[in-house]
């Protein structure tokens, strides 16, 4: 998985700093065990017992830290669908007494509980600065799996337990957790247009950019480092991206018409969007070293709303070109054209999943919005949610197991999350405006 | 009268500071705040004023034109509209107008905005046709972001699928 640098972002600019230490990984550097296989058609959820942490300093004034850190760990873990989080109440072992040395901890207490894997952890504060530790074990076996020590300051707390959740993830499953990144959307209220970015779960959240002016679809760069958007701050709907971590602003097309649906391809030297200048909505794309955008569809239909296929050579666009909105799908030349939607008379905002396996858009269906998706052949069509508002604009996770989302399923529109299986809804914005136009960062990393 | 050239005296020097005070207030904003941080107007609230962007005039003689859902084609109705628009446009010469397209907010903002981009164009493109010079005339589309109603209602919704003629 790519890499990339940590976005300084401008409100939090004192750097975040998580060093972090390999514990006893003498068990890791064997050939790990794979305790989920996630392609699996049914997987069985995998039972995990968090001990509440321990506190080293005994400070009862630190212990919402501890907390704040079990808390994290739990709803990342539980979240994934993949394991299932025991109750602390029923735990035998007492925090205060145990230890995190394999030898000295009772196995078969864990066992009794029901646990197959158990994670353990202890915290110290000194000042403003933060140590945590934690260890995750086979309850079976007897033995580490994984131990991790963090660095940082106090508020630094989620980070810390995000990235221990993501390592879990990588032990049990093979593959890097996605508990690090960040979701940003468009928060409208009393004529104000917004540009927020906040963890996944909802917390940090922070505003980007904020304009009297209309901001349309915002979405992250490959790099996690600006977001592209279409605004009126110039009297009509022109394409410019903002540095996340200079809040500077740079245009990218202001052509007469339309200058909309920016997005980057997974490779980040390109750039599919939307304009009209020469005549009706058509996607073009930009090329970074020949900046001369190249006319992708030539259509007399509504062509908009491009999403890059993950390996970059085809593209899934919306058009009205057979009497009403559907998907469909082009390589990049701008050939070998195919519809992927057959079923309802509006099919909006493909998502190619980072997978590839899968796009997801918004169908409208019984007079709603629901968020669905489907086989790039068109097949094996699955609707993720149902209820009675408008479900719209699915963005996936980086690794392509969740999808984020806006729904008014509650009245007003926020932003929900939501296994790409169609379980464990939740909502992640809190705030009164309207929250729309979600998109999931890339998998951002400091190490 | 000796009494109104004092007011006039005294109104003068209060639009003075006033002036002073909105310079002083204008440069603070330059220096203080980037461009990314700022929303129009926004620098000024914190100094106890306030600015607001004034809406941009309809000629009342100009009307809207309605669409169909999902469609961007004139009806008998609109064309009988323009009509009379083009005419009134004859007989104003100097008068500019932006042409704005709009929807109502069923269907997503993304695809609104293109088929505004080609209710304003289908304004736009008849105008022209019927006489009136294509250098007094621009289009732009709002999608479903200016909606005139806000209900969910048929009634509601036919309002919002429009062109409308804004003077520039």
């Amino acid at each position: 998985m790519k890499k990339y640098r940590i976005p300084c972002l401008k409100n939090i600019c004192a750097p975040i700093m998580i060093f972090l230490f390999f514990l006893f990984l003498s068990d890791a550097s064997a050939d790990p065990k794979i305790y989920l296989d996630i392609n699996a058609p049914a997987i069985k959820k995998l039972p995990v017992a968090i001990q509440i942490f321990k506190n080293l300093k005994s400070a009862p004034e630190d212990l919402p830290i501890g907390n704040e850190a079990h808390e994290t760990l739990s709803d990342d873990l539980s979240f994934s669908g993949l394991l299932q989080v025991l109750d602390p109440t029923s735990f035998i072992e007492d925090t205060a007494a145990s230890d995190t040395d394999p030898s000295k901890i009772r196995f078969e207490d864990w066992r009794i509980v029901g646990a197959d894997v158990l994670i353990k952890g202890t915290y110290m504060k000194s000042g403003d600065q933060l140590q945590a530790t934690f260890f995750l074990y086979d309850v079976i076996l007897q033995k580490q799996i994984s131990g991790k020590r963090y660095y940082g300051r106090a508020g630094d707390v989620r980070r810390m337990a995000h990235r221990f959740a993501n390592d879990v993830i990588k032990q049990i499953t093979g593959e890097e957790g996605v508990f690090d990144t960040r979701v940003s959307y468009l928060s409208v209220s009393d004529g104000f247009y917004e540009i927020h970015v906040m963890d996944y779960d909802g917390h940090n959240d922070r505003v980007i950019l904020k304009e009297k002016t209309i901001i349309v679809s915002p979405k992250w760069s490959t790099d996690g480092e600006k977001i592209i958007f279409t605004s009126y701050r110039e009297k009509n709907p022109d394409l410019y991206q903002i540095v996340i971590q200079t809040g500077e602003i740079q245009k990218i097309s202001g052509e007469p018409g339309i200058n909309t649906g920016g997005v980057y391809s997974p490779g980040g030297g390109r750039l599919a969007y939307v304009m009209s200048k020469d005549g009706n909505p058509e996607i073009y794309i930009l090329d970074k070293y020949s900046k001369k955008p190249k006319m992708l569809t030539k259509n007399f239909a509504t062509d908009v709303s491009p999403s890059w296929s993950p390996d970059g050579k085809q593209i899934t666009f919306m058009s009205d070109r057979a009497g009403n909105p559907q998907i469909y799908i082009t390589d990049y030349q701008g050939e070998n054209v195919s519809r992927v939607t057959m079923q309802g008379k509006y099919n909006a905002t493909p998502a190619w999943s980072p997978r590839g396996d899968r796009i997801a858009f918004a169908s409208l269906t019984n007079g709603h919005f629901q968020i669905a998706t489907i086989k790039p052949d068109g097949t094996q069509m699955v609707i993720l949610t149902a209820n009675s508002g408008n479900n719209e604009f699915p963005s996936w996770s980086p690794d392509g197991r969740f999808l984020c989302f806006s729904s008014t399923m509650n009245g007003k529109a926020d932003i929900y999350i939501i296994n790409a299986n169609g379980t464990n809804i939740r909502r992640i914005t809190s705030n009164p405006a309207k929250n729309s136009a979600p998109n999931w960062s890339p998998n951002i990393f400091i190490e | 009268m000796k009494k109104n050239g004092w007011m006039a005296l005294s109104t003068m020097a209060l639009l003075a500071a006033l002036l002073f005070a909105f310079a002083g207030c204008a440069k603070k904003v330059d220096t203080t705040k980037s461009t990314a941080e700022m929303g129009e107007g926004a620098g000024m609230k914190g100094s106890g004023m306030g600015a607001e962007e004034l809406q941009p005039i309809q000629p009342k003689e100009l009307k809207n034109i309605f669409f169909d859902y999902d469609r961007f084609d004139l009806s008998p109705e609109a064309r009988a509209t323009l009509a009379d628009n083009a005419a009134w446009l004859e007989s104003n010469t100097s008068v500019k107008v932006v042409v704005e397209g709009h929807c109502d907010d069923r269907g997503t903002n993304e695809y609104n905005i293109a088929l505004g981009d080609r209710r304003a164009k289908s304004a736009y493109n008849y105008l022209i046709n019927l006489g009136i010079d294509a250098s007094r005339l621009s289009t732009i589309s709002y999608g479903e972001e200016k909606p005139e109603c806000t209900e969910q209602t048929d009634a509601c919704w036919s309002k919002n699928r429009r062109a409308q003629f804004v003077a520039k």
